[in-house]
């Protein structure tokens, strides 16, 4: 029961997250605000690495496309960050579920990031039809 | 409109985002694959803020009159990392999903009627099937995953 209670605690830091993010936007711009966010995680992570595994931190040993991490981190913070002063947090959370859904299917349809392939099936459709009026509801109602 | 449908592609990058953090973490060790996203991605914003004229917003005595609170939406990102880790390796990742998505929203909720004074209850419905289609499609992919794996077996012991 307390492992529910962590993952709805994990839940509502998350949404503490992207609200506060967000309320950022009115003092920096969207840049600004993927800065403040990323820089502070940078040093309380370098932290707990120097601290805790006490070995050198390297890089490298990737695939070359995990480089564009970064990139993406910056058009996840900005694009959220935007949106909430724009629409608020609940719809953009809402929202970004339906992406989440496509997005997850195709990854599983067609196997990419070498995941297990997992085909789309039409049974599957009414559930996401389900969500799809759930955020409906949010958005218009 | 616009900004309905960048929220939708924010959701759809945040998977790539987080299949190719998974693929740092596995090649580095998850707090190493993490820190390489946050170090570019404050290196690139860092450069971005100079580049659209915005270095100003560097001052120290401007950051100053901002409340302390906001910068620390990070900090409460770590947090929710580390509990998600804990409740997903006890629980499964369809709970997880659930749980995880029914704190978010609703604690979102909340946090719209604070900063912007907005709430409609019908919202709550529209959370409330949300979480039902989610959990509905976790549950088939369960099965559908079960199943696979009998198949396997069987394959294997033919």
């Amino acid at each position: 029961m307390s492992y529910f209670v962590f993952l709805v605690l994990a839940g509502i830091f998350q949404g503490f997250m992207v609200s506060l993010n967000g309320q950022l936007g009115n003092f920096y711009s969207l840049f600004g605000v993927c800065f403040f966010v990323h820089v502070i995680a940078a040093v309380l992570l370098f932290l707990y690495i120097k601290v805790k595994e006490k070995k050198p931190i390297t890089f490298r040993g990737v695939p070359k496309y995990v480089y564009t991490v970064g990139f993406m981190g910056v058009a996840l913070v900005s694009s959220s960050s935007w949106c909430i002063l724009h629409i608020g947090a609940t719809e953009l959370l809402s929202l970004s579920v339906i992406g989440q859904m496509v997005c997850s299917a195709m990854v599983d349809h067609f196997g990419w990031f070498n995941a297990m392939k997992k085909p789309f099936h039409l049974k599957q459709l009414p559930s996401y039809l389900l969500v799809f009026a759930g955020v409906l509801i949010v958005v218009y109602a | 409109m616009i900004y309905y449908m960048v929220a939708i592609a924010s959701g759809f990058l945040s998977v790539i985002n987080k299949m190719v953090n998974v693929k740092a973490g596995d090649c580095l060790g998850a707090p190493r694959g993490a820190l390489i996203n946050y170090i570019e991605a404050a290196l690139i914003s860092f450069c971005l803020v100079y580049v659209a004229g915005n270095g100003g917003e560097f001052r120290f005595d401007y950051m100053k009159t901002v409340p302390l609170i906001f910068y620390l939406g990070s900090i409460f990102g770590l947090i929710a990392m580390i509990f998600l880790i804990i409740g997903t390796r006890n629980t499964g990742a369809m709970t997880s999903t659930v749980l995880m998505l029914f704190g978010q929203l609703g604690t979102s909720i909340a946090l719209d009627f604070v900063f912007f004074g907005t709430f409609r209850p019908i919202q709550i419905l529209g959370i409330f099937l949300i979480l039902v289609g989610i959990y509905w499609k976790e549950k088939l992919r369960q099965k559908e995953f079960r199943q696979a794996i009998i198949g396997r077996s069987e394959d294997e012991t033919e």
